[in-house]
């Protein structure tokens, strides 16, 4: 009836045959699971997000300043893992954040955390959709480059209006499209949706190795130089670089005044917060993983950030840097709208197997296929959102934080559909916002869409809380739930982690949005930071406030029903 | 009119002492303000940690972390921590460590002196604690405990009362329909039968209930594919199937058991077995619950349902 068993460390432990024990989940899938979270854009188009910040881009030795700031959000969020390893070692559960501030702070925290994640989230899929589209234009026009054809190569007025661009009614159906594919990959059987999602995620890896490998050795930036004009109506990669020059310095004077500046690096740390979401998503898996957890969940997460700082830094800038910094700054920062007196190169973002098709047409279908990657990262992140969302719309729904029938198990699907149909319903009122004018202009400036940049900005502010607040837990656990602290990793140095680690999202939310609202409150400001501001921290405020309405509503709607949610947590002495 | 009845309910311990003993002040300290008390079966632990003494110090190892204990206090907070997780403990030699390593048949005998020894001080303990309150408990196996803790929990001097293969009245005009048994599962644990016969039994008890719309069914696995069952799909050697960095779940509960709430529609459905798959759903009338269980981390989980004369009033999850 009992057998022996190894554990992690190849100590002794006597398990019982029938004991059904499954905590059997390698370091390895956990690692996977945590990299997984990563997937988006970046594949073919982390060169945009040089300039997505608004702020000047400076280099120092082998990075780029974005390649720099994700090496020091990776050093921080070393801390956070060691803080999310102790943590899900002692409550490992699908949730995340939010189980831990609901237990160690409380639930009215604990909701308002997680609800700014989940629009937070729902904002990142916003800012995905249209990108998914791009990203086939871009696919095409690879083809098109590569192979000639009148369909290719006017590939950029699929998904647009008569005006070339892809907005208005054109825009919005086509990110419908894209949606509805989402919704159809959320609502497959679970053995299918891992099949699918499997399929594309392996996809998507060779595709970084491959862009990676043959970005640097079968192209060369003269053979870039001299073809780009052909494509850019006569337009040089010179030119291209110094339209960029109002964020261009190209090299930093001073490395250490730079790392410390309280009004540009926060904005690029701030871009990168946005890049590294997401390996806290998957804490809930450590509640499987077999052996010692604290080190199992620590290889995992800290895994998952050295991937994600070296396709943030050394990826991108070996190979922008290979092919031409300066262009490809500029050329992002054109794609956003800083630039107004050339046209966007190709009518496209810097897309990196585009600028390699360029470079090296004969290996187009090599381009095409990462490019068409490129297409299915974003999309393949959707549903992974969709279904992370709607195991917290179960979490509130059984929590009592919204009514039952939000987290219903639909019988058919095996799945809570209200609340991914509210997900993706919320995601095309974004999408809305993006394609119509609709907006008070003061928020959306300067025409009252909410455009990719703002969408960005206000799913960075919007998830504020889910970066501080492991912080906070770290520091309180030992004085709201020393029960459960008890046998934790790490429990005797988890207020100083989180000390050291609030250093760090505070610094970056102080600089980069409290500080410019107070400059620009005391007219000190620049116009840049009111435009990100503008829409970033108006949107905050606006859902934070719906957040506080329904909490507000919830309790009086539970009161009246006899339900008394003070119960809900309440610590319970074992002795 | 009979007053609305609250049923605090709660499952799956496996042999985690601190989540026990919250159980226990939960109900004693008047927390949720409880008239009945259930725990839905999955007593025991599933595996003993042992200590192994040298020279007056003590070393063990807990979920990978070495531990060491050099004096009684020690050993005894050691002995506890390996408790509260849901382990059972046994100080002894290195020599005997090996001896228990290359011997399964004495493994066995001291996992079941260790289960029943924990199953005395639990019962005792809630006698203790209970025995002079107003709130009845009762407690089924599930098919994870041994036979050898039945006598204990039928024990008279206890307060708990046993309930399984049971029909019994309880308070505010209710009947607790109780059993314990499983379909069968990859571990051929001991309380487990084919579907048929699972439903063939369930169905004989039915028929003794008076009104299933005053019925509480307490059954330890819960109905097939009903969300409450969502368990890791296994490989050929019992490990969780992995895509996509993801864990693949599937349905594991008992047709049987969906069938006999179909066919009666009880008002409630208690039931645990699925420590992951905690919720409620509704299955036609039937609102069926299963707590989940998270007792191995020190944490209760639980469910409070109010039954009103007209019938389920609220249902809420807690946790302490």
């Amino acid at each position: 009836m009992a057998e022996m068993a190894e554990s992690g460390t190849g100590k002794r432990l006597f398990v019982r045959q029938s004991s059904g024990l499954v905590r059997d989940v390698s370091v390895t899938n956990a690692l996977f699971f945590n990299i997984a979270a990563f997937v988006g854009v970046g594949l073919t188009l982390y060169p945009a997000f040089y300039s997505l910040a608004f702020v000047p881009v400076w280099r120092f030795g082998p990075f780029s300043e974005y390649g720099w700031a994700a090496i020091i959000t990776g050093i921080f969020c070393v801390i956070l893992a060691l803080i999310f390893a102790s943590l899900t070692s002692v409550m490992p559960r699908s949730g995340g954040d939010y189980v831990f501030t609901t237990r160690i702070v409380g639930p009215f925290l604990g909701w308002l955390e997680s609800w700014t994640l989940v629009i937070a989230s729902v904002a990142i899929m916003a800012f995905e959709v249209p990108l998914v589209l791009r990203n086939i234009q871009i696919t095409g026009r690879i083809i098109g480059i590569g192979a000639g054809g009148h369909f290719f190569k006017n590939a950029n007025n699929w998904f647009t209006n008569s005006s070339g661009e892809i907005t208005g009614w054109n825009g919005l159906i086509w990110s419908l499209v894209v949606l509805a594919v989402i919704l159809g990959i959320v609502l497959l059987p679970t053995r299918r949706f891992h099949k699918v999602v499997t399929i594309m995620a392996g996809i998507g890896v060779a595709s970084f190795v491959l862009m990676f490998v043959f970005g640097l050795l079968a192209t060369h930036p003269s053979d870039f130089q001299h073809n780009l004009p052909k494509y850019t109506n006569g337009v040089s990669a010179d030119q291209i670089a110094k339209s960029g020059s109002a964020i261009l310095p190209g090299h930093t004077n001073n490395f250490l005044s730079d790392i410390f500046s309280r009004t540009v690096f926060p904005f690029m740390l701030g871009i990168v917060f946005l890049q590294f979401i997401g390996f806290q998503y998957s804490a809930y898996i450590s509640g499987e993983v077999r052996g010692n957890v604290k080190r199992g969940v620590s290889i995992a997460l800290l895994g998952a950030l050295l991937v994600g700082v070296i396709a943030n830094s050394v990826y991108v800038d070996l190979f922008s840097n290979h092919i031409g910094f300066n262009t490809t700054t500029a050329w992002g920062y054109n794609y956003w709208g800083g630039v107004t007196n050339i046209a966007l190169p190709l009518g496209q973002p810097p897309s990196m197997p585009l600028v390699a098709v360029i470079a090296n047409k004969t290996l187009w279908p090599l381009w095409a296929l990462i490019s068409l990657a490129g297409a299915m990262f974003p999309l393949l992140l959707c549903p992974v959102y969709v279904n992370f969302i709607s195991r917290m719309g179960l979490a509130w729904s059984l929590d009592r934080q919204l009514p039952e029938w939000f987290g219903e198990v639909n019988e058919r699907m095996a799945a809570p559909l209200n609340a991914i149909l509210a997900t993706i319903g919320l995601c095309a009122v974004f999408l809305w916002w993006q394609n119509f004018a609709v907006l008070p202009k003061s928020i959306a400036p300067p025409d009252g869409k909410l455009n990719l940049v703002a969408t960005l900005w206000f799913s960075i502010f919007m998830a504020a809380l889910t970066w501080i607040m492991p912080g906070v837990n770290a520091i309180l656990i030992r004085f709201r739930r020393p029960d459960l602290i008890r046998n934790a990793p790490y429990r005797r140095w988890l207020w100083l982690l989180g000390v050291g680690w609030l250093v760090f999202p505070l610094w970056i939310y102080w600089f980069a949005a409290v500080k410019p609202i107070y400059d620009n409150l005391t007219n000190s400001g620049t116009g840049r930071l009111d435009y990100l501001n503008n829409s970033g921290i108006t949107g905050t405020l606006v859902f934070t406030a719906a957040g506080l309405v329904i909490w507000g509503i919830m309790k009086i709607v539970q009161r009246s029903k006899g339900v008394d949610t003070s119960m809900l947590f309440a610590e319970i002495p074992p002795d | 009119m009979a007053k609305t009845i609250r049923i605090y309910l709660a499952s799956d311990f496996h042999a985690a002492e601190k989540a026990w003993r919250k159980y226990l002040n939960a109900i004693k300290l008047n927390v949720y303000k409880a008239d009945i008390a259930l725990v839905a079966g999955d007593f025991t632990g599933k595996a003993i940690v042992p200590i192994v003494e040298n020279g007056g110090s003590y070393s063990a190892e807990l979920f990978g972390v070495q531990r060491r204990a050099g004096s009684a206090e020690e050993l005894a907070t050691l002995e506890r921590d390996i408790a509260d997780v849901g382990y059972y403990s046994a100080v002894m030699n290195a020599e005997e460590t090996d001896r228990l390593t290359s011997d399964p048949g004495a493994r066995d005998e001291l996992l079941h002196r260790l289960m029943n020894a924990r199953m005395e001080e639990w019962m005792a303990l809630a006698t203790e604690r209970l025995g002079d309150g107003g709130v009845p408990l009762y407690v089924i196996p599930g098919n994870d405990d041994d036979f050898g803790i039945d006598p204990i929990i039928d024990n008279p001097a206890y307060f708990p009362q046993n309930a399984d293969g049971k029909v019994l009245d309880m308070p505010g005009d209710l009947q607790l329909l109780a059993y314990g048994w499983s379909n069968n599962t990859p571990w051929d644990t001991p309380r487990e039968v084919t579907e048929d016969d699972l439903f063939e039994r369930l169905d004989a008890l039915a028929a003794q209930v008076r009104d299933p719309r005053r019925a509480v069914f307490m059954i330890h696995v819960p109905p097939h594919d009903s969300g409450l069952d969502t368990a890791p799909i296994l490989d050929a050697n019992l490990r969780p199937t992995i895509s996509a960095g993801d864990v693949l779940r599937g349905p594991v509960g008992s047709t049987a058991v969906r069938r006999v709430i179909e066919k009666y529609q009880p008002l409630l459905a208690v039931h645990g077995h699925i420590h992951e798959s905690g919720g409620e759903r509704r299955i036609g009338q039937t609102l069926c619950i299963n707590p989940g269980s998270e007792a191995n981390h020190g944490i209760l989980r639980g469910y409070l349902v109010d039954i009103g004369p007209k019938g389920i009033e609220r249902a809420l999850r807690v946790e302490g």
